[in-house]
């Protein structure tokens, strides 16, 4: 049917007469309008039949040749569409889009050789001519021919006698055939002739620098840009920017250095680096700009900011010994000694900012933070004391840190056994209006232990009572644990629990060895099995915070085996497993604890930490 | 005696005769039930124990298909390990599960594992494994499987796989009909490149035709034997792929040239799986390639509720249709529906030899079937992912470990043990 259509539609090409143009005219309008129709209610055979008609009754009609060109090339009619197009090229010479129509009609008709002779015979013709490298290679481009249409662009660019011209695009079609180099050679001569496209090209680039072959072949390609030019900026911008997506932070610290100074940026550009390289934990480089930093700007307005960061960064470094949530956030198994000398230099410049910068909201953070080391990680309470208490004192346009720094004075004085200054430094921040109320419910937590240190049970448990209510609390949980244990030793034995009151403030104000004979004594003469098994949870813990790892084990034991119900038990288990894993290094015993817990308290909400625990062991691949 | 008396003392007398080591052998029993804590990963200790040459038997029907395996330390240390619910059996008290599901008014039967099925998914070379939930399955039950693609399918590495799992793969050449929205994404344009770039490398003119001959290469490989399970639109594309064998569905924008005109009566429905009269979607910028889906999916957002979104799975007779059996063992049997490029199957556009084993009742969608094809089988679940109703492209992956109990995602991981049974000779 449809070579008939084009044999009949070759027969009647012919152009009429002058007399009859009227009556043609409206005859081919006819038809045409017919072959929309068909063409909109997608019978193409129909309407391919009616465009002949129209088209050789008015061969000359753009419109006509448009339609059934199209229609052609839509039922795949690629000899047909290939007659037509070239008896309309012999009559309009220059239709630069019919041409390149022509040569993908070639190209579809499995004839590449003949369509790539005809994109290129129509560039012979219009060498000097920009959109004629734009039409062919765009039609190269949609015929899936990335690399011909690459050749096109580039051959303009040399016969134009433009260097910058088509670099958009060439890159575009480099990405689309995954050859980043030359995408990136592409960006870098639009940077040269443009600097103003860094944030263009650095996104354009950032489409193909998260994959690590792209990322490799962009940052080899912005090198040799930076070496064969080195007074280029943007192209060192670029390459610091490369390198920090790459983690290649020292390179990256080299390249910031010189654009420090060619920026004449005073230092912020290493400022920003140092920051985020400090982000991503490459503390070393970090520090190592922000020393620099102090070195080369020592009075600028951001040098107090410069050493806060070098203080917090070296506090960071130093910091590196994890705690154990179940340990009551302790860490029984690190080595504390050395801690004055690794902390020594953070607390140095933390306090020559104080000094240097007095009422500053850098200097009242550098004394919070001067008081957290000493209280936590130095055992200095008195120096702890006195940085807290001035902060206080000094700093009240600071109230967030006031705040922070009155809960931790509060747990100092209960430390050092004042307790009614504790209770006063929390009624005080109590007293506070627009108080967030999380941290409110941490203080209310505290002054529930202030009570409770205090003998007064049932204030403690109505505070409680008050924090359980909410049960999104962040405290809920710690909240709910202390009034089970409060009520029900309080009911059973509240002589034994003063005494055990009175072991726990010890504990908590470090005076181990007396507060373990304390928990000894309640575990073996007081007459209620919930005190007698906390005492013995706690004196295993003493004994592991002694580093006595064996003894810790032996009063976890006796645990288990004089109470076997004991709500205790998954936590006794998964405290000597850690103590086997950690502190005697013990693998297969640790392993075989962690299997017991599992096995004797599968819904215990430790069994998902220990079953990690084996794992990790054991050398899974999880 | 009556009859059914009869058979369960024969099978008890059988047993200990016969099997006197194995039953007087205590046993494990892991419940499938609601009793379980974690049914996905109970799973992966079925796999486990068949790679360590442990009796597995499924139980079917037995309490939500539980399994059965020898006991021993190692297997209780592994359940305890993976946080999975088991129960401990003296050798009576194992035989008494076995006669009772034996018993002929009992639609329960007994499956014997045979060995740790080798699984193949077939995914890109640059594929993260989790935007796929067959793939998170596994992960997470931890069951090992090997990713091929087109190359190795092509070069018929198939064989040497017991079952192969496609997800949401494109057979048609049309890059998953993501053109309208994300033809300028950075994912998009690689993918394409890397495709054409394949495709040209395996001698092949368009993706089109690479991919048309991937899919019956996978035909092939179900035909001699293999089990195939197919995911969201993987399941149509791969039929629509396979009929339209002799014609080109794609548009320019996919490969640069116009579909053939006349493409939908081309299609030879002989060549499909599953699927047969259906229509093609011809607008390359809608996000759908047929009306097989039901609804289709632009306009499923704004017609589904997520609410009242929930199919049914069929109930098969244990002892004379283990294997629809085998695919529908669940702790529930209404489960929540969840959507993907294919969510359903249109009921009217199912081959006649296909099973349907769940779909949404009174209407025509049709979640979940299964066929025999030659001496292979294949399996289509439509959707994404069980657990996110509606999954879209750069969306999290979902935290397998907080759906421990998904009845969604345990209809995959039948699939995946299904290969381990052992063939039994069907009752007649």
């Amino acid at each position: 049917m449809l070579k008939k259509i084009s044999i009949l539609f070759f027969l009647l090409l012919s152009y009429p007469s002058d007399d009859c143009r009227t009556q043609t005219r409206s005859t081919s309008e006819i038809k045409f309008k017919l072959g929309q129709s068909y063409e909109q209610s997608n019978d193409l055979e129909q309407a391919v039949k009616f465009y002949s008609e129209a088209f050789s009754k008015d061969s000359s009609n753009n419109v006509y040749f448009d339609a059934l060109k199209r229609t052609f090339l839509k039922l795949k009619l690629y000899p047909e569409a290939v007659n037509l197009m070239e008896f309309w090229l012999s009559k309009h010479r220059n239709d630069i889009g019919t041409i390149a129509q022509l040569g993908s009609a070639y190209v579809a008709s499995s004839n590449e050789k003949k369509g790539i002779e005809i994109w290129e015979k129509a560039i012979e013709d219009n060498l000097k001519n920009e959109s004629t490298y734009r039409i062919i290679s765009s039609a190269a481009t949609q015929s899936r021919m990335f690399d011909f249409a690459i050749k096109i662009m580039k051959r303009g660019r040399t016969e134009i006698g433009k260097p910058g011209l088509f670099a958009t695009d060439i890159a575009r079609l480099y990405t689309a055939v995954l050859n980043y180099a030359s995408a990136t050679h592409e960006y870098l001569d639009l940077l040269k002739t443009d600097p103003n496209q860094l944030a263009y090209i650095q996104m354009s680039i950032g489409t193909y620098t998260e994959r690590a072959d792209g990322l490799l072949a962009t940052t080899q390609a912005v090198e040799e840009a930076v070496n064969a030019y080195p007074d280029n900026i943007q192209y060192r911008q670029l390459l610091a920017w490369l390198y920090m997506e790459g983690s290649l932070f020292e390179k990256a610290y080299d390249v910031y250095k010189i654009l420090d100074v060619k920026l004449n940026a005073k230092g912020v550009e290493l400022f920003n680096f140092a920051e985020r390289a400090a982000r991503e934990k490459a503390f070393s480089v970090s520090l190592k700009a922000l020393e620099e930093l102090i070195i080369k700007y020592p009075n600028t307005n951001y040098t107090s900011l410069i050493k806060f960061r070098t203080a917090s960064i070296l506090e960071e470094i130093a910091d590196t010994g994890r705690t154990f949530p179940i340990f009551e956030n302790r860490n029984p198994f690190s080595d504390t000694t050395g801690n004055s000398i690794k902390f020594n230099k953070s607390l140095e410049i933390y306090g020559q900012i104080v000094s240097q910068y007095s009422g500053t909201e850098l200097a009242a953070k550098s004394l919070f933070r001067i008081g957290k080391i000493k209280k936590n990680r130095l055992n200095s309470l008195f120096d702890s004391k006195t940085a807290f208490e001035n902060v206080i004192d000094n700093y009240g346009k600071f109230p967030s840190i006031v705040v922070d720094a009155s809960l931790d004075l509060s747990d100092l004085f209960v430390a050092q056994n004042e307790l009614q200054k504790a209770a006063d430094v929390v009624k005080q921040i109590l007293s506070l209006q627009n108080l967030n109320p999380d941290v409110r419910e941490a203080v209310l937590l505290r002054a529930a232990r202030n009570d409770y240190y205090n003998f007064d049970f049932q204030s403690a448990l109505d505070k409680l009572n008050s924090l359980t209510s909410n049960s999104k609390s962040d405290v809920a949980n710690d909240a709910i644990s202390m009034k089970l244990f409060i009520s029900e030793a309080k009911a059973l034995h509240e002589d034994g629990l003063k005494e055990f009151v009175r072991a726990e403030l010890l504990l908590t104000q470090r005076k181990e060895s007396e507060s373990l004979i304390l928990f000894k004594n309640i575990s073996e003469t007081i007459n209620a099995p919930v005190l007698q098994e906390f005492s013995l949870m706690k004196m295993g813990d003493i004994h592991s915070f002694k580093k006595e790892y064996r003894q810790a084990l032996d009063v976890y034991d006796s645990l288990i085996s004089k109470f076997p119900e004991s709500i205790l038990n998954d936590q006794v288990l998964m405290k000597s497993g850690l103590i086997q894993e950690y502190g005697l290094k013990n693998v297969t015993l640790a392993i075989e604890t962690y299997q017991q817990l599992l096995s004797k308290f599968p819904n215990s909400i430790y069994s998902n930490e220990a079953r990690k625990k084996i794992r990790e062991l054991r050398g899974d691949n999880i | 005696m009556s009859l059914s008396r009869l058979n369960k003392f024969v099978w008890v007398f059988i047993l200990f005769f016969n099997s006197f080591t194995t039953l007087t052998a205590q046993k494990i029993l892991i419940p499938m039930d609601l009793k379980q804590s974690d049914h996905l990963k109970a799973y992966g200790i079925a796999y486990w124990a068949l790679t360590r040459n442990i009796e597995v038997d499924w139980l079917l029907n037995y309490r939500s298909g539980s399994f059965m395996v020898t006991s021993s330390d190692n297997v209780k240390r592994e359940c305890n390990v993976r946080g999975v619910y088991f129960e401990e059996l003296s050798g009576s008290q194992a035989a008494q599960i076995y006669a009772e599901i034996q018993e002929d008014n009992n639609n329960m039967d007994v499956i014997r594992l045979e060995k740790a099925p080798k699984v193949a998914v077939y995914v890109p070379p640059n594929f993260l494994p989790w935007d796929d939930a067959v793939t998170l399955a596994m992960q997470y039950a931890e069951i090992p499987y090997d990713k091929v693609w087109d190359n190795d399918v092509l070069k018929d590495s198939l064989p040497k796989y017991d079952w192969l799992h496609l997800h949401h793969e494109d057979f048609t050449g049309q890059y998953g009909k993501f053109y309208a929205q994300f033809a300028s994404t950075p994912w998009y344009v690689e993918q394409q490149a890397m495709y054409e770039k394949e495709a040209k490398e395996l001698g092949f003119k368009k993706v089109s035709e690479m991919k048309k001959a991937v899919a019956r290469k996978i035909k092939d490989y179900i035909g001699s034997g293999g089990f195939m399970f197919a995911m969201c639109s993987a399941t149509d594309a791969f039929d629509i792929a396979l009929a339209a064998e002799n014609t080109d569905i794609c548009d320019n924008i996919y490969d640069g040239d116009p579909p053939d005109f006349d493409a939908q009566k081309k299609l030879d429905y002989s060549k499909t799986l599953a699927f047969e009269k259906f229509t093609l979607e011809r607008n390359p910028l809608v996000y759908e390639y047929s009306d097989i889906d039901i609804p289709p999916s632009p306009i499923a957002p704004t017609i589904v509720n997520q609410e009242t979104d929930y199919f049914t799975l069929f109930e098969f007779s244990a002892k004379y249709d283990p294997v629809p059996t085998m695919l529908t063992q669940d702790h529930a049997n209404i489960i929540k529906g969840f959507m993907g490029q294919t969510s359903n199957f249109k009921k009217s556009l199912i081959k006649k030899n296909v099973i349907i084993l769940a779909e949404k009742e009174g209407t025509e969608e049709v979640r979940y079937i299964h066929g025999n094809f030659g001496r292979g089988t294949f399996t289509f679940y439509g959707g994404h992912d069980p657990e996110d109703y509606q999954h879209a492209v750069g969306d999290p992956p979902t935290d397998l470990s907080l759906h421990k109990n998904s009845p969604g995602y345990r209809l995959i991981l039948n699939n995946i043990l299904f290969p381990a049974a052992k063939k039994k000779q069907q009752k007649t």
